[in-house]
């Protein structure tokens, strides 16, 4: 097996997984042999090791205090409070609800003999398309208690809506998912509401390009770079998340300035330096759909483990 | 990659949990004791973990068994039941860090050496949770769930609420926060 050469501040930073064995069997030995000759990563893991076999030793177990009596008093006298959204997934289900409103008013109210007209700049809302609301309720684990609120603002946000492309007249395309019900006036461009799925930030500490292995490592010059203000466009707005180290992705985005589309395949692993450490968080929007191209939303079936891509190492 | 054990699906009729709450819903509230007499010292001891001092762990137990006591009725056994109130608890600890307009752990870890089952070595307790402390409550959080309940990361996915991976992520960023912390304890204790 190659072992390839490990940089110290990588090394350090993979410490707890190392001790933990949770790396690939090709990452375990690249490190055993760093260690073997790198004293002060040693040291360093070592540390490491002393604070996690702390945390691993036997707890003190503490008699709990007896709340029977006042457990069964209270939940006979309060009354049942409601499922509280998170301010940040109301606002998703408030926007998810109006859209399919709107939606089935133009269902209703559309008129197959209506000319539509086409442009370059112009995309026509369908007229009968199902937008499901985003998911706002918490992962997949049923039971959830009443009255309970989400945990933490790392938890996963609304899935990402995808919409079937409805047949249609050859000449309407329609770009997905739609947050503007109304039908926009030919001449108007529409104007896109960015739909983040996934939101990523700037780890302050990246390595320099030159620093990057474009076969491993996440793409500095992605984070770095966006020399067309595309990171400067992407808002963080609604969903928020992390990509998982150690997995390939292509994110495709869209710069609103000049409608320039760029597909960004990434492959994340944890990366020296910096906190937080490795995962680059960064925020997506949707595509406009133009006659002249065949790009469409980011959001089409674009899913983090469904993506198997190369990894490209932008600048 | 430890992705530890899947989540218990469908408690068949034989897990005492399932039973226990299948007394309850069909009227025998004395089944509701059992289930807290069973759960009550882990849910403790999680919250004490998560919030730091002994007042506060009480209310988030309190307020976990009252949410038990309710929601029981619509349990249906799809997940293990302990994991189930692992996450009413989290919730629970998480409501109360968030609902104090800046949050405060107690300085004073005296309570340590009370322990109905203490340790060998106090002062690594006493330094283990003082380092948590000074971690953010989401770090504390999986910490508290990894370590000291020993909880999978399927089912720390589960009580958190989010996905096995995103708990990968928030486990690697908590142990290096922890070791730092834990680290400048020992320096300035020695």
């Amino acid at each position: 097996m190659k072992v390839i050469e490990m940089k110290c501040k990588q090394v350090c930073s993979l410490a707890s997984e190392y001790l933990a064995g949770d790396l690939p069997e090709g990452k375990q030995a690249e490190i055993r042999a760093h260690l073997a000759d790198c004293e002060s990563c040693r040291a360093d893991v070592e540390a490491t090791d002393r604070a996690l076999s702390a945390l691993r030793a036997p707890r003190a177990v503490f008699e709990p205090p007896d709340v029977l009596a006042e457990v069964k008093r209270r939940a006979a006298a309060e009354p049942v409070r409601g499922f509280r959204l998170r301010p940040v997934f109301a606002a998703w289900a408030v926007a998810g609800t109006a859209a399919l409103i709107a939606v089935l008013w133009l269902a209703l109210s559309w008129n197959p003999t209506t000319p539509v007209v086409n442009s370059p700049s112009v995309v026509t809302a369908p007229p009968a398309q199902h937008i499901p609301a985003p998911e706002v309720a918490n992962p997949p684990v049923e039971d959830v208690p009443a009255g309970s609120e989400t945990v933490t603002a790392d938890e996963p946000g609304p899935a990402s809506v995808k919409t079937p492309a409805p047949k249609r007249k050859p000449r309407v395309r329609s770009p997905r998912p739609q947050p503007t019900p109304s039908v926009p006036e030919p001449a108007d461009p529409i104007e896109y509401e960015p739909t983040v799925e996934y939101i990523m930030v700037y780890t302050p500490d990246m390595p320099e390009p030159s620093d990057v292995r474009p076969e491993s490592d996440v793409s500095a010059d992605m984070a770095l770079a966006s020399p067309d203000g595309l990171i400067g466009a992407a808002t963080a707005n609604g969903y928020e998340g992390t990509l998982p180290d150690n997995s390939s992705y292509s994110i495709r985005m869209v710069d609103n300035a000049n409608g320039e589309i760029t597909t960004l395949n990434v492959y994340t692993e944890t990366v020296p330096g910096g906190e937080p450490n490795g995962v680059i968080e960064y925020s997506v929007m949707p595509i406009a759909a133009t006659p002249d191209t065949d790009e469409r939303s980011s959001t089409d079936g674009t899913h983090p483990h469904d993506i198997s891509a190369p990894v490209l190492v932008l600048g | 990659m430890r992705l530890g054990s899947s989540v218990e699906m469908n408690a068949g009729p034989g897990d005492s949990d399932m039973s226990l709450v299948a007394e309850f819903v069909s009227g025998r509230a004395a089944a509701f004791d059992r289930l807290y007499e069973r759960h009550s010292a882990q849910v403790y001891n999680t919250c004490l973990g998560i919030l730091g001092n002994p007042e506060d762990a009480r209310d988030a137990m309190q307020d976990t068994f009252v949410q038990l006591y309710r929601s029981l009725p619509g349990f249906k056994g799809k997940s293990r039941f302990s994991t189930w109130v692992y996450r009413i608890a989290v919730n629970k600890c998480m409501d109360l860090i968030r609902g104090r307009p800046r949050w405060e752990s107690s300085d004073s870890l005296e309570w340590v050496g009370d322990a109905e089952r203490p340790v060998g070595n106090l002062l690594l307790e006493e330094s283990v949770r003082r380092a948590l402390l000074e971690l953010k409550p989401d770090y504390r959080m999986v910490l508290v769930l990894c370590y000291f309940r020993q909880l999978s990361y399927a089912e720390i996915a589960e009580c958190v609420g989010c996905s096995i991976e995103q708990v990968r992520v928030r486990l690697h960023r908590a142990r290096k926060a922890f070791r730092k912390v834990y680290d400048e304890g020992d320096r300035n204790e020695v």
